[in-house]
């Protein structure tokens, strides 16, 4: 039924005055990370976090700290109970008010035992134990968020901010845009995602996992110079590595902000709401 | 019965040197014994409710609390334009997927109908999409990436 | 987890829980709550709300990257050591997931690491190899402790056995 459909097709419409059907491929790299929180977010949500802390309750400790019990023992090392009122002594702060160990005009901060032995807690003349990178009770440093592709600013690697959308873009006769696929034989129709999925393998070879959004084309580029129809196709490369097959290909990974000084103005401007912001 | 009674047989006889002092006026248990299925349910519930664990009330002064309402207005008026948009995004993005396939309707009914297609075996989403963490991973990105078939083509050979 | 039935004392109003037997609740004993943990009445607009205490929690994937996150347990580092970063089941096109063992940092294994000599194997783990190997062996050679010379005893009678009542046969 639809090689009849394929056909007719060819037959009704791939005439030569007709512009040429061909796809483009908006490849993004997800972020990794978080989205980078602007000044005023950050801002607002320190506030929060402050009155969220400011408003917490007392820590129940004989719930989860049996009395008598060693674990018991090294939280009480650490959170000492706070002074008590006394009529003889001046408290500039005003009247401390005890509840449950804790004063309840304040926040309270708890300090909880760790797995691993701290800097500050060591005897004079005595050293950190070397911990091996696999073992289990070591403490969680948290990788940097800014990688080494950053430093060097390497425009072409799949690391580079990893809070942000990556585009893939490549460098056709001097100009950068999506790359972008034309049908070669024009026997039968590929469908428009297919005809992106290989034109993809053939430039960055076949180690790609990637995730096509929708066969439905995103949108509808008309390149007048060239006479063609560019439908824009959707897709998220998930990993693998994007590796040129053509050795002279030149390709970038860009943000949304980069992409406006790379590609044409006018061609930006058309396509610029099918990038994300974050 | 006490318990420094006359000795029955040899192994009390050793228990009986142990002298019991009792002294009074000293209670050696609360008042108030609860069983240990009781302390359990109070604990759980201690840790539940709020007596004695609430903090202090905030008593803003009139300068704090209009402070305090500018900047949750601030917030609300900057969500609101967030908000905004990223609607007017996805309506240009709805409105440019509408017009494309409106144009590959009439020029290329064919390939509209591949772009139509829809695959209905639900295996459509992709296990490795990760969701973004706070701090990357020690390999910030996967590379390599073995295709499934070649995978399969080398299980057979 | 248990039903509740007020019972009327003589001057005061008391809880009894009883214990829901068909569900298999490690609670010995009735319940008895005093009437001061029955709830009072919140007035119109002296509600607040219940903000349970939260550690600010930094979470390891099996991968190394770090979520943070807001905990009411006591822990404010938590690592993963399988989760769906590391699994097959998540990871169908990866090669290189390596799983931690789970009881390499436990009490146990600290156990097994000082006195694995006196289990009768020579061999003590080396750090780099984090899974314990269980000796399959019995541990019951304790005549080797004894010395050379000793010799069990018999002490007792016999015991019955139907296997050498068999050969016997």
């Amino acid at each position: 039924m639809i090689g009849g459909l394929r056909r007719s097709a060819i037959r009704a419409y791939a005439t030569k005055s007709s512009p040429i059907i061909s796809s483009s491929l908006l490849l993004s790299r997800n972020p990794v990370v978080t989205a980078d929180l602007d000044p005023f977010q950050s801002q607002f949500y320190k506030y929060q976090q402050e009155l969220w802390r400011r408003l917490m309750w007392t820590f129940p400790k004989w719930f989860y700290f049996r009395e008598g019990t060693l674990a018991e023992q090294r939280y009480r090392q650490l959170n000492r109970d706070p002074v008590a009122y006394n009529p003889d002594l001046e408290f500039p702060r005003g009247k401390p008010e005890i509840r449950h160990r804790r004063d309840r005009r304040f926040k309270q901060e708890i300090k909880l035992p760790k797995t691993y032995k701290l800097a500050e807690d060591l005897a004079e003349g005595e050293t950190l134990p070397v911990v091996s990178k696999n073992d289990l009770a070591r403490q969680i440093i948290p990788n940097s968020r800014i990688t080494e592709a950053d430093k060097v600013n390497d425009l072409t690697s799949l690391e580079r901010k990893l809070s942000r959308t990556l585009y893939l873009i490549i460098n056709q006769n001097g100009k950068w845009i999506l790359p972008n696929f034309t049908e070669q034989s024009s026997e039968v129709p590929t469908a428009l995602h297919k005809l992106a999925e290989d034109g993809l393998y053939q430039l960055g070879g076949e180690k790609i996992n990637y995730f096509n959004v929708s066969n439905t084309p995103c949108h509808l580029h008309i390149n007048q110079a060239e006479n063609k129809k560019e439908f824009i196709i959707k897709s998220h490369i998930l990993s693998g590595e994007f590796k040129p097959q053509d050795e002279s290909l030149k390709y970038l990974w860009l943000t949304k902000e980069e992409l406006k000084d790379k590609l044409d103005a006018k061609y930006y401007y058309e396509i610029n709401h099918l990038f994300s912001d974050v | 019965m006490f318990k420094g009674s006359i000795p029955v047989n040899g192994s009390s006889r050793i228990i009986s040197n142990v002298i019991n002092v009792f002294t009074r006026g000293k209670r050696t248990k609360a008042t108030n014994v609860v069983n240990a299925s009781t302390q359990k349910i109070v604990n759980q519930l201690s840790a539940l409710s709020a007596s004695r664990k609430q903090p202090k009330l905030i008593r803003l002064c009139q300068e704090d609390l209009i402070k305090h309402q500018t900047i949750m207005n601030a917030w609300r008026v900057v969500q609101r334009r967030n908000e905004q948009k990223r609607n007017n995004q996805l309506k240009k993005q709805y409105q440019s997927i509408v017009n494309a396939m409106e144009d590959l309707k009439t020029s290329h009914p064919a390939l509209y109908k591949f772009a139509n297609y829809k695959p209905k075996d639900g295996t459509r989403f992709p296990l490795d999409l990760r969701m973004p963490t706070d701090f990357p991973p020690n390999k910030p990105w996967v590379y390599d990436y073995v295709p499934a078939e070649t995978n399969e083509k080398r299980a057979k050979q | 987890m248990f039903s509740r039935s007020i019972v009327r004392s003589t001057n005061s109003i008391s809880q009894t829980f009883t214990r829901n037997v068909s569900r298999n609740v490690s609670m010995s004993g009735e319940v008895t709550l005093s009437n001061r943990r029955i709830m009072r009445k919140i007035k119109m607009g002296k509600a607040r709300p219940a903000i349970f205490y939260q550690f600010d929690t930094l979470v390891e994937l099996s991968d190394g990257s770090v979520v943070r996150r807001r905990s009411q347990a006591p822990k404010d580092e938590i690592r993963m050591i399988s989760d769906q970063r590391n699994s097959e089941l998540w990871n169908p096109h990866r090669s290189d997931l390596v799983s931690v063992d789970p009881n390499s940092a436990g009490k146990i294994q600290k156990f097994n690491e000082r006195y694995s000599l006196f289990e009768g194997k020579a061999d003590i783990p080396s750090e780099t190899d984090e899974s314990p190997k269980q000796s399959s062996a019995k541990k019951d050679d304790f005549l080797a402790l004894l010395g050379e010379n000793a010799t069990e005893v018999q002490k007792g009678g016999k015991m019955f056995s139907k296997k050498e009542l068999k050969t016997r046969k």
